[in-house]
């Protein structure tokens, strides 16, 4: 296709589709057209899925023809990958034809491979950010850095189950920090990012932002 | 009207203009005896050139120069003869009467001749002075304001040359008569053929004497080797005829460039400058060379230059004269210069001992505390919430909504959780799904992530495996759902048609759990486990339209419950129950009775809190004091040096 229509084009069906969908909220009559470009959508996801991990694929089968350094590392995703596929259509043709349980070596995969492995980076990182909140202050020693520190702690102590019914103002002092100027923080930052959602959106509907090409 | 001709281009020129229209060429002024001056027809212009008037032949060859711009084609001919005389290597100042010898050398030129001559006369016709009215031969065809005069009024009234022509052809009249009529009428092909030109035309007109035949319009004769010259690209044959190097040995180097007009040297100044050196403090350059010569105030052409000092310049050396401390500074930059583009070779880091070891030291202590809290059993239901996570109305919500569920009511549970955050919302979501269990409810299990049905099916299938459910007898588990929250949506808004098959690939919605479900509203209760804030939001901005929000409720992360819980206490609620992080959860299993994984989980991570608060503490305070220590020393030896 040549470029200089797929541009007009592309963003001629982008505007057009976000309109509709945008106007399905307050028009009934078009909730029908909305749902069929969100049914659209779903599919076009589902498929980029299947591209992301082909991407993947190639990828990492690219870095161990060139046999650099981490080639190994590549060697073995692109063997998880073969391997996970190839047991997932087993379990999906034992499944479907012959009716049995979901997925039991697909679970078993999950069960003992892949959920120890991240539920043991939770714990390193566990490790990792008590040892990094030890070595806060050797470098850095002002006072903001020390009021930092204190407030790690005391939402640490507040945290407790055990011993703060005999101290209650420090769950109560956890709770100020928890639900005022942390919330509070977290609260401005997701209205920032509502308005930039809301900008992009716009810039998508009026053209001026193509993500899409062109 | 009087008309000029330029002495330069040839240009006819309207009266009264002092510049040549065409070339810009100074005209000379018109006076009223140059416009009454006729061509002399007297017989002694045959001694004479034909091509000057008398008055001209009868000045000096210098005032033949001055006044040759004066005449019209006077003007003509005379820069004509200052070429030919230029050609014969003759100055122009010496121009003389041609003789019949100069004639004959200008036989070249004839053609020309004979085309101006041609114009001349067309334009003598067409002539009238200014203030006075047509002649008789023009005022003829005026028609009722002629004057009717005699044949000798009419001769008397008549110019000189052209009286002599009548003289001589007594036909002149009736053929300009017939000429002007033609100006209003047009004249018959046989009258024209009848028309003779004035003798002094005619005399031009060798071929054809005058009188003995009429005069034939000029047409250019294809074999005339002059009129060929003037379309041929190559020089004409009157010019290529020159022997070059016969002129050249004739005028050597005589020819003195940029020769000036007469008018131009009548008007240049005859003051010259002194001073030939250039400008004087206190005196005006004068120009001293070329057609600026004796104008005063002139930008001198030569640079206002020291001979001298251009000389001791030229005699400077050109090596760069620096110091040795410039020197020193030259190679410090070619030093620097010259390492940036040469790669650096990268030492290895060494581990501080000191770090690996206090690293190595707080996953000990954290691994035993805990695991030794897990081991020894902790006890269940020991430790004793503190009152904030005991009067949390969160899981009381929930506990409610769950407990007023009737036996083979349908909940969806949204799983939406990383696996690394399994231990943490398994362990909460544990007593909810228990209760649930035992309230004989039917579960649904959805999930936006890809991990979301492999994590349901370990959850139902690890933490519930005394219930027995079995999938599409009691549960059942629809997958995944692409697109986030363009999924969501579409579920919300139409599940059968977004989710047709099950986990298993069997009819989803035939099973026991959906067979009575067709949307989203028609599920007893929706549950939604997660751990990211971001995706809470997505399910409850999405599912709100869709689902009553007294059945939606949460059981969500320690680190999302401050972004969730306002979704719960604000008013009205957006979820109906929220059991957040082991106190949440164990809070509830404190209301159903029955100690879950919560209750086990509590005390070793109550215990895994104390640990890390007291390492924190000490290693940081331990940590500032050495940085403390450490500044002042830097500070002393600032002090001392």
């Amino acid at each position: 296709m040549n470029i200089k229509f797929k541009t007009p084009f592309a963003t001629a069906v982008a505007i057009g589709v976000g309109v509709i969908v945008l106007a399905g909220y307050f028009i009934p009559g078009l909730i029908s057209l909305r749902f069929l470009f969100l049914r659209a959508g779903l599919v076009l996801a589902a498929v980029a899925l299947i591209v992301g991990i082909l991407n993947l694929f190639a990828v990492h089968f690219r870095k161990m023809a060139q046999n650099d350094d981490n080639s190994g590392y590549s060697l073995i995703l692109v063997f998880a990958l073969i391997a996970t596929l190839l047991i997932g259509f087993f379990d999906m043709f034992q499944s479907y034809m012959f009716g049995q349980p979901n997925f039991q070596t697909i679970s078993w995969l999950f069960t003992y491979i892949q959920l120890p492995i991240e539920t043991s980076l939770m714990a390193v990182m566990a490790v990792s950010l008590t040892y990094a909140a030890t070595r806060f202050l050797r470098r850095n020693l002002h006072t903001y850095a020390v009021i930092f520190f204190f407030i790690v702690l005391m939402v640490l102590i507040g945290t407790l189950s055990i011993f703060t019914p005999e101290v209650p103002f420090l769950s109560q002092i956890r709770q100020w920090i928890v639900q005022v100027p942390a919330l509070g923080g977290a609260r401005g930052l997701l209205l920032g990012i509502a308005l930039g959602t809301i900008a992009t959106g716009l810039r998508i509907l009026i053209g001026t932002d193509r993500p899409y090409g062109g | 009207m009087a008309e000029i001709q330029c002495p330069n281009c040839g240009k006819i020129n309207p009266e009264g203009k002092d510049v040549c229209d065409s070339c810009g060429f100074p005209l000379p002024s018109q006076s009223p005896s140059i416009n009454q001056e006729t061509p002399s027809t007297s017989p002694d212009a045959t001694d004479s050139p034909p091509d000057l008037p008398s008055d001209a032949q009868d000045l000096t060859p210098g005032e033949a120069q001055e006044d040759i711009p004066d005449g019209e084609d006077e003007g003509d001919e005379g820069w004509l003869d200052i070429l030919h005389a230029a050609e014969e290597g003759e100055e122009p100042g010496d121009l003389q009467t041609p003789s019949e010898e100069d004639e004959e050398k200008k036989e070249d030129t004839d053609w020309l001749k004979r085309i101006r001559a041609l114009d001349v006369e067309e334009e003598k016709g067409q002539e009238t002075p200014e203030g006075e009215t047509f002649p008789t031969w023009m005022s003829e065809v005026e028609g009722e304001e002629k004057v009717e005069k005699t044949p000798s009024e009419e001769k008397q009234e008549l110019p000189d040359w052209l009286q002599s022509e009548e003289e001589e052809t007594g036909e002149a009249e009736p053929i300009l008569s017939e000429k002007d009529e033609g100006e209003t009428a047009p004249p018959e092909p046989a009258q024209e053929e009848e028309g003779h030109f004035p003798s002094w035309l005619e005399e031009e007109e060798e071929p054809s004497p005058a009188g003995e035949g009429p005069i034939q319009p000029f047409e250019l004769d294809e074999d005339d080797e002059v009129i060929d010259d003037l379309f041929d690209e190559e020089l004409p044959s009157w010019l290529s005829s020159v022997d070059m190097e016969k002129e050249e040995a004739e005028t050597g180097d005589d020819i003195s460039p940029g020769e000036l007009p007469g008018w131009v040297e009548a008007m240049r100044p005859v003051v010259e400058s002194s001073d030939t050196s250039g400008l004087a403090e206190d005196e005006e350059y004068i120009e001293n060379y070329g057609p600026l010569a004796g104008i005063p105030s002139v930008l001198p052409a030569e640079a206002d230059i020291d001979q001298t000092s251009v000389e001791e310049g030229s005699k400077l050396s050109f090596e760069l004269q620096v110091s040795k401390t410039q020197k020193e500074y030259a190679s410090l930059l070619e030093n620097v210069i010259s390492r940036e583009g040469k790669a650096k070779p990268k030492g290895e880091v060494k581990p501080v001992a000191t770090q690996r070891v206090l690293r190595w030291l707080i996953a000990i202590v954290l691994i035993i505390s805990v695991g030794a809290s897990v081991i020894t059993g902790g006890g269940t239901g020991n430790p004793s919430p503190a009152g904030h996570q005991k009067d949390d109305p969160g899981p009381a919500a929930l506990y409610e909504m769950i407990d007023e569920m009737e036996a083979r009511d349908t909940a969806l549970i949204a799983f939406d959780y990383q696996p690394a955050l399994a231990g943490e919302l398994n362990a909460t979501a544990s007593g909810v799904v228990n209760h649930l269990l035992r309230q004989e409810s039917y579960l649904a299990f959805i999930s936006t992530q890809a991990t979301g049905p492999s994590l349901a099916e370990h959850f139902i299938t690890n933490t519930q495996s005394e219930f027995e459910y079995q999938h599409g007898r009691d549960y059942i588990n629809l997958g995944y759902i692409p697109g986030q929250a363009a999924g969501v949506l579409s579920f919300s808004i139409a599940p059968r048609e977004i989710v047709p098959i099950a986990f298993n690939g069997a009819n989803a919605w035939d099973s026991p759990p959906l067979k009575e479900i067709q949307t989203l509203s028609d599920f007893d209760l929706f549950l939604i486990i997660t751990d990211d804030p971001t995706t809470a939001r997505m399910w409850i901005e999405q599912v709100n339209p869709y689902i009553s929000r007294y059945k939606v409720a949460m059981i969500v992360s320690a680190q999302a419950e401050p972004l969730v819980r306002p979704y719960f206490q604000n008013s009205p609620q957006q979820i109906s129950g929220l059991a957040a992080g082991l106190p949440g959860g164990w809070a509830y299993e404190e209301l159903t009775g029955s100690p879950n994984l919560s209750s086990v989980f509590l005390f070793p991570l109550n215990v895994g809190i104390i640990v890390t608060i007291l390492t924190v503490f000490i290693g940081g305070l331990a940590n500032g004091i050495l940085n403390l220590i450490k500044q002042r020393k830097n500070k002393e030896k600032r002090g001392v040096s």
